[in-house]
């Protein structure tokens, strides 16, 4: 079996977001409803959460994620499928806390992967349903914004420790 | 950009069964619908908003609910009473990349929203069976769209109701009758629902939808008798699902027996066309056919790659640069300092095995040195699994460094870019071999050749007939979901009315912090209004200006000089000497109804939200010179104008109506015979019947008593 130390943990989305993860995913469909990409350019919902914690990292932005405002919506055993996602979330974790050892904590990894989500995943979601057109030009449009952007200098270190404020890490 | 395209009514009051089409000539925006009251101006319009916005449109309230049946229903022969609107429209938009190129979207949507009423003895009654289906037309078929309410909300905002359904006379409100703070109001939540302000208004929107839930929540879990309810509920659920499966049933099989028959139609086409020497023809129409299957698979295909984007590691890897590069050097750091990999333990190891130590200590069985050693051992080895992992990820990060210092800035954007313009390309491929296969159907059907033109025309009544099967086998398919959901849903609410007060006092807790969430936004939200509030006070007097006829020559010799809005969100007229004038009091009609306008027409155009604008009696009260600008200005501003008129309105704006009318329409109350109309309408029950009749015309269905004498019509064949 390949490596996965996170595939007990819970993969959480502000609860506030939860539906928009169905929304704009092509996972779930009800009878009679087509989905495409179009309208709804995430694969799976883990996709679109992978998205917003690297946008919620870029901007230095953390939300904790717990009690009713948090959603579990999967657990870690998703990433199996893509061994690049784990390696992704713990050099960003070594990165962002100055702390290699870090990636003996799986818990602190997802937590902080979860926090950076709790600020990403809102800010994904209005790229989504800003713009002129469907969601998948708006998303893109968005994206390639971001990327002109520089981004927020890393602080020294720094994980999500208030439980309803958006902060920046300095 | 929203456009209406084509409307159906069913027993929506007196529209019993009633469809039109509007005007999408650029050119010729205008649709008519001529009218003598009572004969469903005011229906129709509340039936459009209906299918927009649902039973919002409706001006209900509690104890006063609306009656959606036609009046005269026999509700003993059949006790409910299906109610539905339908509502074709189209829906364009664009997105530009900053190196100019753009993907556009057209497309078009139908509306479908029903409900069941149940007549009874004081003419309200109940309505169930809610339902609203938004389908994507498409050339190979309807697709339901799901979250049709989300999506609506998104194309068609419900705080614009207003601004593009108008009836004339209520309209007016915005500058007459009621109080000054009524006033106000209207006006500001009419310029809150401007665009560009929507990001905090939906902000607004959330929290107090959040405000709601939680407020709903709290009555559930009070004391209730919901829970006796819920019992007849599921038991209409169970007859529900039973006819849903049916209607599912029907469609499936009608869908084969049409499949079939389009593939035979296919079949005779091609023989007759070889029979009557027209081989190339055949070729032409099979290759095109080829052409736009290809065509609209590669556009999926590259849509979906497209997509595929979105989950690429080039994707997180360029975001997350700065975390990657940081946390390569912090790794690169530990192995210059030996920390990784892992090297001691492989020695002592080594030497367990061997029997002695590196410094020469025998490490014997049975030996205290020995037994110190392999404890060492297994401590290290749990330390092991960390440094073999901080080994693979140092590999890792130095492959991924290499790429990550050239590619991070245009690794996944230049890929992004390049996709959006394949898919681009592909939509004009698509485009082209849409209307290389319509030209050549279009010559099928009008060749000499009575047998190939006659089968095309059944293959395309055919197809039309697919799409019909399809949304009805879909629309059964979803229903059933939904009831199913329902059923699901009404179970668990019957255990949630038993919550504890725990949850009651959370709930509280947080309803309280929603409230402030909301106070914070509205403060937000009345600061940047005032700018957008200065735009659209310039425009409106602008209009009103050009609407009523100003003489800016002599500004100084005009009672009318100048309309805005002040700060207080009042709407002013000023005179000559800067004396404020009561629109009220001291503007005639005309003048009254063309600031209304200007004022709706301003806000839309500041707005920069294009979408229809649906007046009801636009020009009551106006006459000559005055009637007539305001018909030109309105006619020049909107996207998409459909109005209502009376035969009074039309008098001395015919010529306008030939300019601008691109569909006319005329509506009968078949009440009014035979003491308005003259001739006896086809059916004997109230209905509204429509016909074809433009402004100067009459015809056995609209032919009015006396009309035949009037020398500004002609009466049209029937």
């Amino acid at each position: 079996m390949s490596y996965n130390p996170f595939q007990a943990l819970d993969l959480k989305v502000p609860s506030e977001f939860h539906e928009d993860l169905t929304r704009y995913s092509r996972t779930q469909s009800v009878a009679g409803e087509k989905k495409n990409p179009l309208d709804n350019p995430f694969d799976r919902y883990v996709d679109l959460w992978m998205l917003g914690v690297c946008i919620g990292a870029r901007a230095g932005r953390t939300v904790e994620l717990k009690g009713p405002a948090s959603r579990t919506f999967v657990t870690g055993v998703v990433l199996m499928t893509d061994p690049d996602r784990i390696e992704l979330l713990e050099l960003l974790a070594v990165g962002h806390t100055g702390d290699p050892y870090i990636v003996a904590e799986p818990r602190r990894v997802i937590d902080l992967a979860n926090g950076f989500a709790g600020a990403g995943v809102p800010s994904v979601i209005d790229m989504l349903k800003n713009g002129r057109g469907r969601p998948l030009w708006n998303l893109t449009e968005a994206v390639l914004d971001e990327f002109e952007r520089e981004p927020e200098p890393l602080g020294a270190s720094a994980e999500p420790s208030d439980a309803t404020k958006a902060t920046k890490t300095k | 950009m929203l456009k209406l395209r084509r409307a159906r009514f069913s027993n929506f009051r007196l529209l019993r069964d009633v469809e039109l089409s509007f005007s999408v000539d650029d050119a010729k925006r205008l649709t008519v619908i001529r009218a003598e009251n009572e004969s469903g101006k005011t229906t129709m319009l509340t039936a459009l908003q209906w299918a927009f916005f649902g039973d919002a449109a409706l001006d209900e309230s509690p104890g006063r609910p609306a009656r959606l049946y036609p009046i005269d229903w026999d509700a003993t022969a059949e006790p409910r009473v299906p109610v539905s609107v339908e509502v074709e429209f189209d829906y364009a938009s664009e997105t530009t990349l900053k190196d100019g190129s753009s993907v556009r979207s057209e497309e078009t949507f139908l509306i479908r929203r029903s409900c069941t009423e149940h007549p009874n003895e004081d003419g309200a009654g109940a309505r169930t069976n809610n339902s609203l289906m938004l389908y994507r037309l498409e050339a190979k078929g309807d697709e339901p769209v799901a979250n049709p309410q989300v999506e609506l909300e998104d194309k068609f905002p419900v705080g614009l109701r207003e601004l593009f359904f108008t009836d004339g006379d209520r309209a007016q409100t915005w500058i007459e009758v009621g109080t000054q703070g009524v006033k106000r109001a209207r006006v500001q939540n009419a310029i809150r629902s401007l665009l560009g302000l929507d990001l905090i208004e939906k902000a607004q929107d959330h929290v107090k939808e959040t405000l709601n839930s939680f407020n709903r929540e709290l009555k559930s879990i009070g004391p209730n008798t919901e829970a006796g309810k819920l019992g007849d509920r599921l038991a209409e659920i169970e007859v529900e699902l039973a006819e849903s499966e049916k209607a599912k049933g029907d469609a499936t099989e009608a869908l084969g027996r049409i499949e079939e028959q389009i593939q035979d139609y296919e079949n005779r086409i091609g023989e007759a066309l070889r029979q009557g020497d027209r081989d190339d023809l055949q070729r032409q129409v099979s290759s095109a056919n080829d052409q736009l299957k290809a065509a609209e698979r590669t556009e999926v295909q590259l849509q979906r790659q497209h997509s595929d984007l979105f989950k690429d590691t080039s994707l997180a890897l360029g975001l997350l640069a700065p975390h990657v590069r940081r946390a390569r050097g912090l790794l690169a750091g530990l192995k210059e300092r030996g920390t990784i990999p892992q090297k001691f333990l492989p020695i002592l190891e080594e030497a367990v095995d061997q029997g002695v130590c590196v410094c020469g200590t025998s490490l014997a069985k049975g030996t205290p040195t020995r037994k110190h050693v392999c404890d060492l051992i297994d401590e290290h080895k749990k330390v092991d699994a960390i440094v073999d992992r901080l080994t693979d990820l140092n590999v890792l990060a130095s492959r991924l460094g290499t790429s990550l210092d050239v590619e991070d800035a245009v690794g996944w954007s230049q890929r992004a870019r390049d996709s959006f313009q394949l898919v681009s390309g592909a939509q004009e491929t698509l485009r082209t071999a849409q209307e290389r296969a319509k030209e050549l159907e279009r010559q099928l059907e009008g060749l000499p050749d009575t047998a190939v033109a006659d089968l095309t025309k059944a293959k395309k009544a055919a197809e039309e007939q697919r799409k019909v099967q399809i949304r009805s086998e879909r629309e059964a398919e979803i229903k059933i979901h939904t009831v199913e959901r329902e059923r699901t849903e009404l179970t668990k609410r019957r255990d949630q009315l038993l919550r504890s007060e725990k949850k009651y006092a959370r709930l509280r807790a947080n309803l309280r912090a929603a409230e402030d969430i909301h106070g914070v936004l509205a403060l937000t939200f009345a600061a940047i209004q005032q700018g957008k509030m200065r735009e659209v006070s310039e425009e409106m007097n602008r209009l009103f200006l050009g609407m009523i006829v100003a003489n800016t020559e002599q500004a100084q010799k005009a009672i009318i000089q100048k309309a805005e809005i002040t700060d207080d969100y009042d709407i002013v007229v000023t005179g000559p000497q800067g004396r404020r004038l009561d629109p009220d009091r001291d503007l005639n009609g005309a003048s009254r109804r063309a600031l209304t306008l200007s004022f709706i027409l301003a806000l839309t155009n500041v707005s920069g939200v294009e979408a229809p604008n649906v007046i009801d009696t636009p020009l009551g009260m106006t006459s000559g010179l005055v009637r007539h600008s305001i018909l030109r200005t309105a006619a020049e501003n909107a996207t998409q104008l459909v109005l209502f008129l009376t035969p009074a309105e039309i008098r001395d704006v015919e010529d306008l109506l030939d300019e601008y009318a691109g569909a006319m329409w005329t509506m009968s109350n078949t009440a009014h015979y035979p003491t308005m109309l003259a001739n006896e309408p086809p059916a004997s029950d109230l209905r509204v019947v429509l016909c074809q009749c433009g402004h100067r015309q009459f015809c056995s269905v609209c032919e009015r008593n006396g009309d035949e004498l009037n020398d500004r019509l002609v009466r049209r064949p029937s």
